[in-house]
């Protein structure tokens, strides 16, 4: 009876095989072929759907063999529906184009939103699109860190600066990537701009924390950043002149050949700054030799070739630089004593060569083995170099009647970074059992460092050479990941996940488990939950209360010191309103072990050496947690849109030195309102704003003063001699006062004689609030006495009030 | 249609607008400790001293403004408001206490050297032995107090047995001592002649100079030792002879931490040189209770 049994059951399974097909493909925006990343794909009247990932690229499996009806919907995109009829066990491949609408429009699907929120499992997460790029308020132009600064979570530290400090996460905990590569300084300007040319991005991809196991390496957040990837159906062009840069985006269908498709897309930026400062100083600078001594440029390419419907290769370059060349013609002097017929002639030149950027290269081999598996293959190149180079050289000849003889004073000073990143990637996708979505992947990254400085002086009797820091490091990484998106009922997705990776430095294995969960309270509501460990093999040896952070130093974790780690915790609720706004609440704690703080400032005698302590390769063993609760209230379409966002948060660090104390970059509240308004009664008129407040920044205050003595070691005469100094308090007790800062902007496009035109006008710091950047300070004296009475100060400020405007004509 | 875009004009405005500066004093709610510098020596020729000063919160002025007349004649001076005139310094080596006075100025026994604002003991049975265990006893009227315990160092020794009559300019000498396993070191040498005065250091490959000062560690007994003028023109042989003074100094751990380790400011900030107040053989306010020994040799110093 048994037997009959089983082969009911076998049987029953069969018929049930074979009542099923699979319905994938691709979704891509009609006008430029670009793929179009969390689409919502669904069968209506039921309960099957899912979102496209980020090559636009969709599956749904287990669906009943019977007709039916697809939807096709994403916010700014029109709907599309399509009948399909699937036969058991077919493998219906749909590829779709949805055609662009205005977001100020009503015919936006708000149900396709909440569709997306329902897919997502994790929590923590943002997309960032071009269109809110362009219309979030600009410093100058469109910048993309600037952008995700003013997402809750996210802490800024001056206005000079677009680093992400997240969740009490400093910038080199976060992974920053283009097109899946590492990127090491993701910064132009010293830190006032991000690397990314906005004109090139499709996308950006911003995880707060809590991200699954396919990423690791890093203990912050994640921002993946995806370049367009070339308009498929015609060849188009842009540029555009802004104060500070000057812009070139080309892009174009493939030249069809033996049945290849593909497109490409090239974006260039360069500031212009130095070439007009040169041409307008002419013949003056000329004669000094002098020139504007920076500029930065970036170029980016991508080429995909879709070899055929299941085989797609794409190559991607980033190449960006800053350049600071400060140099003059050498000057010659010379001088002639009659009487005694004395007769010198000496030549001083001296100079500044200090390059710094990034240049990736990767190819990325994506395969449809099948509907249900996709494998990813990809190999990249990132390096990353600085080197700031200062030569100076005083020589001469002498001569006094039938004597003569020369002179040489010749020194110069390297100061460097170099990292090289090679990372071999594979990753699998596999949809082949309902209700799960099972991703694995192996990943080999050799990362060399190599971190050092250098100094050579040299005149006609002696060469001087030392090396006081060379820190070489050659690691390599491997990783393998697992992680399942599983869901378990219609109303909890699961992710579960781990990762396992192996530091060449340690002789131990390293594993990260992460877990994920998402609870439908409502159609609309969601609980979210994840929880997770995350180690990181690199480290900065930046100095922790640097104010200005022009570059960044990078280290290999040593072989002596153990890799840091964080745990993160995360519970959220999601909801959606009817009236398409997006409420999301999330409270967080992460606890951080292993970190490295720099030991800065401080010089220290050790036996005959003048100074021991070397700039960067002494180090506080130093431990953190932060936690808090973010709240976000956002709109995506109708005549109003954008977000508000609040944070409390509170991050400690621990170092033996100075025990428990507020780094630089704890703001307890931060409110940020950002927003875009069609104004009604005129013809495309933006009104744009973002109103940016928060706590003041910790520092550490002089709190008294007191004579320090210094004991002159003599046989004869030794004696003491007191200097004044100051007395600090504990490490960053005090707080710069509260931040503020409005922002408002206007945006209109008109027409004239049938050409299209775009003017604005941006207002910064409209308020012109003073936000310390630090205090200056000077001693008060009794201007009649001289006498000290104490000590004064007064904030050093950040951005003033100014306004940008212009125009900007299309053809 | 996607636009396409062929220039773009911004220009900027020149109407930016920097705030004024607005300066505020720098206030706290610092209480003010005891800043103490003390120094036991053994050396006949060093005298043991104790200063007695105070920190000050940010809005106290760091001078009084006085204004004496003496007679018919009016004299105005600062006095420094870190100085503590009034306090009540014991020293002890656990058998007798030496009361310290309070001098405003003095001469030290050499009489090539004055004592300003310190607190010595005038009389002439301060006896401290290496070994021994030296304690401090600040207090104030008012409430501020604090203490001090050093260790006497061992009594230097330089072996002189080995060293030649003279000492050449230019010429290479060894010269040993008794190492320490636990203490510090100091050597330095200085000449009596009147020129090469305004000797200075640069570095070569090597120090130049006939002052210079050189760190012992501990366990360490020996070192070559070379001398000449930084200035060639003292190089030359326009001098016969002068009086070369080496100085042996050994010292508690104490001395070596402020006076060496941590001799240079902690940090350097944009409201000037700063530290957290280190203490080194205080309790209860901060500075150091040191003590040091000395051992001296001369030699006839030769071109």
């Amino acid at each position: 009876m048994k037997i009959f049994y089983y082969i009911f059951f076998i049987f029953a399974l069969g018929l049930q095989a074979q009542e099923f097909g699979t319905i994938s493909g691709f979704v891509r925006d009609q006008a430029t072929g670009e793929p179009l990343s969390y689409a919502n794909v669904f069968i209506k009247d039921s309960n099957k759907g899912g979102i496209t990932n980020l090559d636009g690229y969709f599956v749904l499996t287990q669906v009943p063999a019977d007709s039916g009806e697809i939807v096709v919907s994403i916010i700014g995109f029109a709907m599309v529906t399509q009948k399909f009829y699937l036969e058991a066990n077919q493998n219906l491949r749909l590829d779709f184009r949805l055609q662009q609408t205005v977001l100020e429009g009503e015919v936006v699907d708000v149900f396709g939103e909440a569709q997306k929120m329902r897919n997502l499992v994790e929590p923590s997460r943002v997309s960032i699109d071009l269109r809110t790029l362009e219309s979030t308020p600009a410093f100058i132009e469109p910048d993309l860190f600037r952008t995700v600064q003013l997402l809750p979570g996210v802490q800024t530290l001056n206005d000079f600066s677009s680093a992400l400090y997240v969740r009490g996460s400093t910038p080199d905990q976060n992974l920053i990537m283009l097109d899946g590569i590492t990127v090491y300084n993701p910064y132009h300007l010293g830190g006032i701009f991000s690397t990314f040319n906005t004109d090139a991005i499709k996308e950006a991809d911003f995880h707060a924390g809590g991200f699954p196991a396919r990423y690791g390496g890093r203990m912050g957040a994640i921002l993946n950043v995806i370049n367009r990837e070339g308009n498929t159906e015609k060849f188009e062009g842009h540029a555009n002149i802004s104060l500070i840069s000057s812009k070139l985006l080309m892009e174009g269908p493939l030249p069809k050949f033996k049945g290849l498709k593909g497109s490409w897309m090239i974006a260039g930026r360069r500031t212009y700054f130095d070439t007009f400062f040169n041409a307008i100083c002419g013949e003056a600078c000329d004669d000094e030799g002098f020139k504007f001594p920076y500029f930065f440029y970036d170029y980016q390419l991508k080429v995909n070739i879709d070899v055929n419907q299941d085989h797609r290769l794409t190559y991607s370059r980033f190449y960006g630089d800053d350049v600071l060349d400060f140099s003059f013609k050498p000057t010659v002097d010379e001088y002639y004593d009659i009487n005694s017929d004395y007769y010198e002639k000496s030549t001083n030149t001296f100079g500044i060569d200090w390059p710094w950027g990034n240049h990736t290269n990767s190819l990325t081999w994506r395969w449809l083995i099948s509907p249900q598996l996709v494998a990813r293959t990809f190999f990249a190149t990132s390096r990353y170099r600085f080197h700031f180079d200062m030569d100076y050289k005083y020589e001469g000849t002498w001569s006094v009647g039938n004597e003569s003889g020369n002179y040489l004073d010749q020194w110069s000073f390297d100061f460097y970074d170099y990292v090289d990143d090679r990372t071999l990637e594979t990753e699998i996708s596999w949809h082949g059992i309902e209700n799960h979505q099972i991703m694995g992947g192996l990943q080999l990254k050799k990362v060399d460092y190599d971190l050092g400085m250098e100094f050579e002086y040299k005149n006609l009797d002696t060469t001087y050479y030392a090396k006081p820091l060379e820190m070489k490091q050659q690691t390599i990484e491997t990783s393998l990941f697992l992680q399942d998106r599983w869901k378990f009922s219609p109303k909890i997705d699961l992710q579960i996940g781990g990762r396992i990776m192996k530091y060449s430095l340690h002789n131990k294995m390293y594993i990260d488990p992460r877990f994920g969960l998402k609870y439908l309270l409502q159609q609309d509501l969601s609980l979210k939950f994840s929880v997770g460990r995350f180690h990181q093999f690199l480290t900065i040896a930046n100095p922790e209360d640097e104010t200005l952070r022009l570059i960044d130093y990078w280290l290999g974790i040593p072989a002596d010191r153990a890799a840091p780690w964080a745990d993160h915790t995360i519970l959220g609720i999601e909801y959606l309103s009817g009236s398409n706004w997006l409420f999301r609440a999330e409270t967080y704690y992460k606890h951080f072990e292993n970190l490295i703080t720099l030991n800065q400032g401080e010089q220290v005698t050790e036996g005959n050496d003048q100074v021991s302590t070397t700039p960067f390769n002494e180090f506080f063993d130093t431990r953190a947690f932060a936690y808090g609760l973010e709240l976000l209230f956002k709109k995506t379409a109708g005549a109003s849109r954008g977000w508000i966002g609040y944070t409390y948060a509170k991050t400690m660090k621990h170092i033996q030195k100075h025990g428990w104390y507020h780094p630089k970059y704890d703001r307890t509240h931060t409110l940020n309102i950002v927003g875009d308004y069609t104004v009604p009664f005129f013809n495309n008129l933006h009104f744009n704003y973002a109103v940016q407040a928060s706590s003041g920044q910790p520092f550490t205050p002089p709190i008294g003063r007191y004579n320090h003595f210094e004991a002159y070691h003599d046989p004869i005469k030794s004696d003491l001699y007191q200097n004044e100094q100051f007395l600090v308090g504990e490490k960053n007790a005090d707080r710069l006062p509260i931040y503020f800062r409005l922002d408002l902007g206007l945006k209109q496009k008109k027409s004239l004689f049938g050409f299209p035109y775009e003017r604005y006008l941006q207002l910064i710091n409209v308020t012109n609030h003073v936000n310390p950047l630090s205090y200056q300070y000077r001693a008060k004296e009794n201007r009649l006495t001289g006498e000290t009475l104490g000590l004064e100060r007064a904030a050093v400020p950040m951005f003033p009030f100014f306004f940008t405007a212009g125009y900007r004509i299309e053809l | 249609m996607r636009y396409i875009y062929i220039i773009s004009i911004f220009f900027f405005s020149c109407s930016i607008v920097p705030p004024d500066l607005e300066w505020e004093d720098v206030t706290s709610d610092h209480e003010s400790t005891l800043n103490i510098i003390g120094l036991i020596s053994t050396d006949s020729l060093r005298t043991s001293f104790v200063k007695v000063q105070r920190t000050l919160d940010m809005e106290e002025a760091t001078d009084s403004l006085i204004r004496d007349t003496i007679g018919s004649s009016v004299y105005i001076y600062y006095t420094s408001r870190f100085i503590v005139r009034n306090a009540e310094v014991v020293v002890s080596n656990g058998v007798n206490d030496y009361i310290f006075e309070y001098t405003d100025f003095s001469y030290d026994v050499d009489m090539d050297k004055v004592f300003k604002e310190v607190y010595i003991y005038n009389g002439d049975d301060l006896n401290p032995q290496p070994g021994e265990i030296w304690t401090l006893n600040v207090l104030v009227p008012g409430g501020l107090e604090a203490t001090g315990q050093t260790i006497i160092p061992p009594t230097p020794k330089i072996f002189t047995e080995n060293l030649p009559d003279t000492f050449q300019i230019f010429r290479e000498m060894e010269m040993s001592w008794l190492p320490m396993n636990d203490n510090y070191q100091l050597i330095n040498s200085d000449h009596l002649g009147e020129y090469g005065s305004d000797d200075y250091f640069y570095e070569k490959n090597y120090l130049c100079g006939i002052n210079q000062e050189y760190i012992i560690s501990p366990e360490e007994s020996s070192a070559i030792f070379r001398r000449e003028w930084c200035d060639p023109e003292f190089n030359e042989p326009s001098w016969n002879e002068d009086i070369l003074l080496f100085s042996l100094m050994s010292m508690d751990n104490n001395y070596y931490d402020y006076f060496i380790r941590y001799r240079d400011a902690e940090f350097t900030s944009s409201f000037g040189s700063g530290g957290s107040g280190r203490n080194f053989g205080i309790n209860g306010g901060i500075g150091v209770f040191g003590s040091i020994a000395i051992d001296r040799h001369s030699m006839i110093m030769i071109p």
